[in-house]
């Protein structure tokens, strides 16, 4: 009796069981409501502002016009809130200096009426570099025009049937660089090329009349196939030069796939220089990577480059014995480096590409710090330097608002 | 009372079935509840993440705004700015948004969305410690997200900004989720139990059927008969599994059964012989003793009655009394042979052809007084037995004994020794009326006699062929009887020859 009892007691709660279990799961399966306050965790660092980069001020100018109008954009001299900018207008190209708060045209200067290309707005604001084509039509001139005075000068003279010149301002915008183009399909491959520095401080007039700079050559022996690039440091008073010779690598590496005889090969074929230009010395430096390597900025801490795979890197020590250091990926982003070399800005595009964010990150010794979120903007493109006494990002960028206008804003972001 | 009829909640069947279900519910149960769990996990954990992220975007926009616009970083900054910081938040996607000052007084309000009168918690925790949010999902999948944040800026309040942010489609989307992974599991666990009911269906009904022809063949043995056909309808032999293997066991185990089955009524049948002719054994004794002592005592009445004057009388009376007397002294002697244990004297190798000589010299004479004489063949040849003299030849002498008693008159009695396959075999031939062909196989029977009558006469114990064929057997040999009634019976002893000397 008593183990009949026990059964039927168990069966009962096997039976209750199952209902309860499948009316919890039935109940489970209905929508139920759900009310919870919850407190964000604290930032991870609070004191981001004092130990990282704190934005202290923030200048900006922006105008609508229309975009192939536009030329250029650039800060006029520090502490006088004046920006230089470049247009095309109907008698040729504009230079004006323009308040930034007033919006007013201060200075206006024609520059030419040729047809011009490559121009450039040296830091500062004193010096505006384009390429023109010349009287004569045989090939172009590089051509600097003196704001302040409001005068030409031509630097130098080519045929581009037979070669292509590139130049760029060191960040003081006191120095300019041009140089030969490398070029895969070049004429004369074994030519010899040269690295003209010309120092903007020393621009006068000669006995003529005319404007003279004077200017250091470096010779340079190489081969025209290949990929060159001139680094000047902040104020220019070095310059990391690179050769490397893409094309015959590339192939190199086709014909001995995984062999390290092709890295060596690869090695063999870039060539690494300093040049000093107060000194008019010229030393070679040894090389550093077995990949192929975009050299970004050459500071006081060594030369930052990005690798195949968007590595960021430093290669410290570049002028006796190059050491390597690894940073942080950066692929997809656009990089500036203040010449010290211990602030790194990036650029990176979110929000489904429809916002732009400049990010800081600090160099303490070889390690660096985490990522600061410094300035986020709505923006269809920009580009951006760190002026040359790191104190401030500056950003020019343009958007297109609609009706075949374009919005251009040049911004300093001061830190 | 060993059969027993199983109730269906007894059954292996409904208990499986039953704890499959349990098992399955419970794994659904609880599968629910982790995925409840989780999905409750991730909506909070994506809120918190995005908030963090909107939170921060907040403050460098604010920031932003404040240095643009040359604006003083603190509250009135900020009050100055509201404005512009809310166009800068709109454009980038923060459309329902209220500002507050520090009194908590608003300021802007964009959107509609957020009821600037109503406390709520987030912005009363947010006023006390830091940005907190309200996650409020209802039952008719709407999830509404109210996020308030204090605005510091280096380190100092210098305001509040609260939120609203809609998150119906994630909230239906994570429930769509929780109810396909339940309908899936559901479904996937009703294949399961169906599958395992099958299984164990299949399973069930091979047991059923075992148990059902053992419950047949039980209930046949319990009427004294083995049922082999029932055994035949086990068709499971040729299933590869473990029932297949314990039909096979099965079938080897009722084979066994039923060899020991019919042994064991083979015995019975043999025990029940035997004590039948133990029976009638005893009933022979006691008649053969009674016979010879009735008429002892008959004439020794007779003589105590009328002997003293009747010497015709004495001299019968003490003449039977003598023979009966002699006869019941043979006749216990007899028995007490037949009882003897065999093999107390050391057996030895003894030419057979010699003995069968002497044997027949010594019943010659007795042979002539019968009329008749006896002839020896093959015995050229020596045969050798091992054994025991005396008893093979007490053998030959029934034989012999026989052979002249009920053997006709002026007959030949031949004796025919030969060899056949390492075997001597003797052979006594005498003509007579002989045995019947349904009487052949009683006659080595103790008290057996065709003839009870003519025996008795001759002073026949019936004990002399069971004496012989025993003491055939304890030499290994056989003893074998043919016989044409009114013609001739012959009495064939074989031994099995000592081998160096039995020619082939």
């Amino acid at each position: 009796m008593r183990k009949l009892k026990k059964r039927w007691m168990r069966r009962f709660v096997l039976v209750m069981t199952t209902v309860l279990a499948t009316g919890n799961i039935l109940c489970g399966c209905s929508r139920q409501e759900m009310i919870r306050t919850i407190s964000l965790p604290d930032t991870e660092d609070k004191d981001m502002g004092i130990s990282g980069f704190v934005i202290k001020n923030i200048q900006e100018y922006t105008y609508e016009g229309q975009s192939e109008d536009h030329l250029q954009l650039a800060w006029g001299k520090a502490g006088e809130n004046t920006v230089c900018q470049l247009r095309y207008e109907e008698e040729g190209y504009i230079y004006r200096e323009i308040d930034i708060h007033t919006k007013k045209t201060i200075r206006k200067e024609f520059m030419d009426e040729r047809m011009a290309f490559n121009m450039q707005i040296a830091p500062g604001g004193k010096f505006i570099s384009y390429e023109a084509e010349t009287e004569e039509k045989v090939g172009p001139e590089l051509v600097v025009f003196l704001a302040e005075e409001g005068e030409h000068m031509v630097l130098r003279k080519w045929d581009e049937c037979l070669q292509g010149f590139s130049y760029v301002w060191s960040d003081d915008g006191n120095r300019l660089f041009s140089w030969q183009n490398g070029d895969n399909y070049a004429f004369q491959p074994d030519t010899d090329w040269c690295v003209t520095c010309y120092d903007m401080k020393t621009v006068k007039r000669d006995s003529d009349g005319k404007w003279m700079v004077e200017k250091t050559e470096f010779q340079m022996k190489g081969s025209n196939y290949a990929q060159r690039h001139i680094l000047p440091n902040a104020d220019g008073s070095r310059v990391y030069v690179r050769e490397e010779y893409d094309s015959f690598s590339d192939s190199k590496n086709q014909e001995y796939p995984g062999k390290d005889e092709a890295a060596e090969e690869k090695m063999m074929r870039a060539k690494n220089w300093l040049l000093i230009p107060e000194e008019q010395k010229k030393k070679k430096v040894s090389e550093y990577s077995k990949e192929t390597v975009w050299p970004v900025k050459y500071t006081k801490k060594g030369l930052y480059y990005q690798n195949e795979e968007g590595m960021l890197l430093l290669a410290e020590n570049v002028e006796d014995k190059p050491s390597v250091k690894e940073l942080f990926r950066a692929s997809n982003m656009e990089i500036a480096i203040c010449g010290n070399g211990d602030h790194i800005f990036h650029v990176e595009w979110i929000d489904d590409m429809q916002n732009m964010q400049i990010s800081g990150v600090k160099l303490e010794g070889t390690q660096p710090t985490a990522k600061q979120v410094l300035y986020k903007d709505s923006c269809e493109g920009v580009e951006f330097y760190v002026s040359a006494d790191d104190s401030a990002i500056v950003l020019r960028g343009y958007e297109y608002p609609g009706d075949d206008r374009c919005s251009f804003k040049i911004m300093k972001l001061g830190y | 009372m060993y059969q027993k009829k199983i109730k269906f909640v007894n059954s292996i069947l409904f208990r499986m079935s039953l704890w499959v279900l349990g098992v399955g519910i419970g794994g659904i149960l609880l599968i629910t509840c982790f995925v409840r769990l989780q999905m409750r996990h991730n909506i909070e954990k994506q809120v918190t993440e995005e908030m963090q992220q909107i939170r921060d975007n907040t403050l460098l926009y604010v920031h932003q705004i404040l240095l643009l616009n040359n604006e003083v970083v603190g509250e009135e900054g900020f009050e100055e700015s509201v404005r512009a910081v809310m166009q800068q938040l709109k454009s980038v996607g923060y459309r329902e948004a209220a500002y507050y000052n520090l009194d908590g007084e608003l300021l802007e309000q964009s959107g509609s969305r957020i009821e600037p009168g109503v406390k709520r918690e987030d912005f009363e925790r947010a006023k006390e410690l830091d940005s907190t949010f309200t996650l409020n999902c209802r039952k008719d999948s709407q999830c509404e997200v109210y996020f308030t944040m204090p605005v510091e800026i280096m380190g100092k309040r210098i305001g509040y900004i609260s939120y609203f942010f809609d998150y119906g489609e994630q909230y239906r989307r994570e429930w769509n989720t929780f109810e396909r992974t339940l309908w899936i599991t559901a479904v996937i666990f009703a294949l399961i139990c169906l599958i395992t009911w099958i299984m164990l269906y299949r399973v069930i009904s091979s047991i059923r059927s075992l148990s059902s022809v053992t419950t047949e063949i039980s209930s046949r043995l319990s009427e004294g008969q083995f049922d082999r056909d029932a055994a035949k309808r086990l068709t499971l032999n040729v299933r590869k599994d473990e029932i297949g293997e314990l039909s096979l066991n099965f079938t080897r185990m009722l084979d066994v059964a039923e060899e020991q089955f019919q042994r064991i009524q083979d015995d019975n049948c043999r025990i029940r012989k035997l004590l039948n002719s133990r029976q009638e054994f005893y009933n022979n004794v006691t008649h053969e003793l009674k016979t010879p002592l009735t008429t002892i005592s008959g004439y020794a009445q007779l003589m105590e009655t009328n002997g003293q004057g009747d010497e015709e009388l004495f001299h019968k009376g003490t003449e039977h009394i003598l023979k009966e007397s002699m006869r019941l002294h043979r006749m216990v002697v007899q028995l007490l042979e037949m009882q003897e244990e065999k093999g107390a004297e050391k057996k030895k190798i003894l030419n057979l052809t010699g003995l069968i000589v002497n044997v027949a010299d010594t019943m010659q004479i007795k042979a002539k007084r019968h009329g008749s004489r006896i002839r020896l063949e093959g015995i050229e040849k020596n045969y050798y037995i091992e054994g025991r003299e005396d008893k093979l030849c007490q053998v030959f002498i029934n034989l012999l004994d026989n052979a002249i008693k009920y053997g006709e008159p002026e007959e030949t009695i031949l004796i025919v020794a030969a060899a056949k396959k390492g075997r001597v075999c003797i052979s006594v031939i005498n003509k007579g009326q002989g045995i019947e062909a349904n009487e052949l196989e009683n006659i080595f029977e103790p008290f057996f006699r065709a003839d009870r009558e003519l025996s008795r006469e001759l002073g026949s114990t019936g004990l002399g062929l069971s004496i012989s064929r025993k003491i055939v057997t304890e030499h290994g040999g056989n003893i074998e009887v043919k016989s044409t009634p009114g013609e001739k019976t012959i009495f064939t002893v074989s031994f099995p020859g000592a081998e160096s000397e039995v020619s082939p």
